[in-house]
């Protein structure tokens, strides 16, 4: 089932410079549980595609749709249709407990009901954070912080998850160890997943499909399927053969994109 | 069976390290009353051999037995009170008022556009300038004191209070934004409470500066309190009513410093970082 749909996404930006056109008849589906990368090269427009996706913009032509309804008629408050976003940086609150971090969306939503008090309880206990619930960000570590950014958006049941960079401030290490744990975490959840990275392994080693972006005006130039076995998870599919494969090809993309080939 | 008590075994290094530290720490704090009482007692002897004339100077045995005279007629007291509660309301006043101010410039991006060149100019305006304006406005007495001091603190309090609400990670909106969070969320659940520390620090700064406020609009209008008593001892040479005043208006100042410290401490406690 497609959750989401891009059809002929357009959009201009507007500033003092002039106007820039960042995105031109982008069309791509992310079916549900589906996990999608986005790859392209520097400033193509890959979070704008997130800004979008997450009505912090607006397209200036075409149509977003998800679950079949356009995303403009969705009413921003109704939960149902909840977008979870993860930066770059955990973004969590120095000030709130673990416990408080996690609970915020459900603050933020009027939520906090019991019963979704003991998702966020049961969430906390099946990855391991239980027992700093009562703690503070500082006292976790980079990827503990990470699953707790994860699980601040779960609680809220998002109907797609957007990932922008999510892993790229962390030490090589623990990016890998994140990686394999929050791509466990959506697949256990069935979390319709979307993406955006620099890194090519990471994108294909976490993704089902990748969609490769143009230079700007960004447009799609290519998708690919990835073909592993569903169960590996994406530390294990680095050992595999068609990683490099995959690699070479998104690899001579990317660069004749950049040499304007 | 007599329960042991855990000791954690430190090393021999590990304990001339701490010992090393508090010796230190001990000289410090010997140095710095050492060097009070070096000042006073020479400040004292130079006074007893005639070398400065204390019509001019004064000395400590003079100023200590007019505070105790000042005191015991009830003057000293009335005086004190007067100025602390100026200082005190003036401080409390300025903080908030400045703060209010603060959350809707930040509120409203383009009223904050309309007013930003005007703090600045207000904030670089030496404001004892405004003086005879203020007392034309407000008349004299108490009221005017009060406008001085606030006017000293209120700007400084804007600028901080702003500067820390908008230098706020804008991914961090951007999380709440997500969530479907409105702007009176946003300003409960990440602008204050990640402001303060800033917070805090405003607190430091104004505690300093309602004292300049309190004394400065007590030299220009008041009949009463320690500004007054520093002002008319100038007026009729009375070297040791103005050090009088001016010890008892330095203790004053550093006790507000010190319940302030401790709001500090309770606030920064709560808000674990």
């Amino acid at each position: 089932m497609k959750v989401l749909q891009f059809k002929n996404v357009c959009l201009n930006y507007y500033s003092d410079k002039g106007e820039t056109v960042a995105l031109e008849n982008v069309n791509f589906d992310v079916n549900e549980g589906e996990f999608v990368s986005i790859v392209g090269p520097s400033g193509c427009g890959k979070t704008t595609i997130l800004s979008l996706i997450s009505k912090l913009l607006t397209p200036t032509k075409g149509n977003i749709l998800l679950n079949g309804v356009d995303i403009t008629q969705i009413n921003k408050d109704t939960k149902d249709n909840f977008i979870g976003y993860m930066f770059q940086k955990d973004q969590l609150f120095e000030w709130r407990t673990i416990f408080k971090n996690v609970t915020l969306g459900l603050e933020i939503t009027h939520q906090n009901t019991q019963e979704n008090i003991e998702y966020a309880n049961t969430l906390l206990k099946k990855y391991g954070l239980w027992e700093f619930k009562d703690k503070h960000p500082h006292e976790l570590s980079g990827g503990m912080r990470q699953r707790v950014a994860l699980i601040r958006t779960l609680v809220l049941h998002p109907k797609i998850m957007l990932l922008d960079e999510a892993f790229s401030a962390l030490d090589f290490q623990t990016r890998i160890n994140v990686c394999d744990d929050i791509h466990t975490i959506l697949k256990q959840e069935n979390i319709t997943s979307i993406l955006v990275t620099h890194d090519i392994t990471e994108a294909i080693t976490m993704s089902d499909k990748i969609i490769v972006l143009s230079n700007r005006p960004a447009h799609v130039k290519n998708i690919h399927k990835m073909n592993f076995d569903k169960s590996l998870t994406p530390l294990k599919r680095r050992e595999s053969e068609n990683v490099s494969k995959y690699f070479d090809i998104i690899w001579k993309e990317l660069n004749n994109e950049k040499q304007g080939i | 069976m007599k329960n042991k008590e855990f000791k954690p075994k430190y090393s021999d290094g590990y304990i001339k390290y701490i010992h090393a530290k508090n010796r230190r720490k001990a000289i410090i704090l010997f140095l710095q009353i050492a060097l009070l009482i070096s000042i006073i007692g020479v400040w004292e002897l130079l006074a007893r051999f005639d070398v400065i004339d204390t019509f001019i100077m004064s000395c400590p045995s003079k100023i200590a037995n007019r505070i105790v005279t000042l005191f015991a007629t009830g003057n000293m007291l009335q005086h004190s009170l007067i100025t602390l509660y100026e200082a005190t309301l003036g401080f409390i006043i300025a903080t908030v008022a400045g703060t209010m101010i603060a959350i809707l410039l930040w509120s409203f991006e383009n009223v904050r556009k309309v007013v930003e060149p005007y703090i600045i100019v207000l904030n670089s305006l030496p404001k004892i300038a405004l003086g005879p304006i203020l007392i034309i406005w407000v008349g004299v007495g108490t009221k005017a004191i009060l406008a001085m001091d606030i006017l000293i603190m209120i700007v400084i309090t804007i600028i901080s209070m702003l500067n820390a609400f908008i230098s706020v990670d804008k991914d961090k909106i951007m999380l709440l934004k997500s969530m479907g969070a409105n702007k009176w969320q946003i300003l409960t659940k990440l602008i204050l409470p990640h402001s303060i520390q800033e917070f805090v620090s405003v607190l430091k700064i104004n505690v300093g500066l309602t004292w300049v406020g309190t004394i400065m609009g007590e030299y220009l209008v008041s009949k009463a309190g320690l500004g007054y008593l520093i002002v008319y001892g100038g007026q009729v040479f009375d070297m040791d009513l103005i050090m009088s005043s001016t010890i008892v208006l330095c203790i004053l100042a550093a006790l507000m410093y010190f319940v302030v410290a401790m709001i500090e401490k309770r606030i920064l406690n709560k808000n674990k970082r």
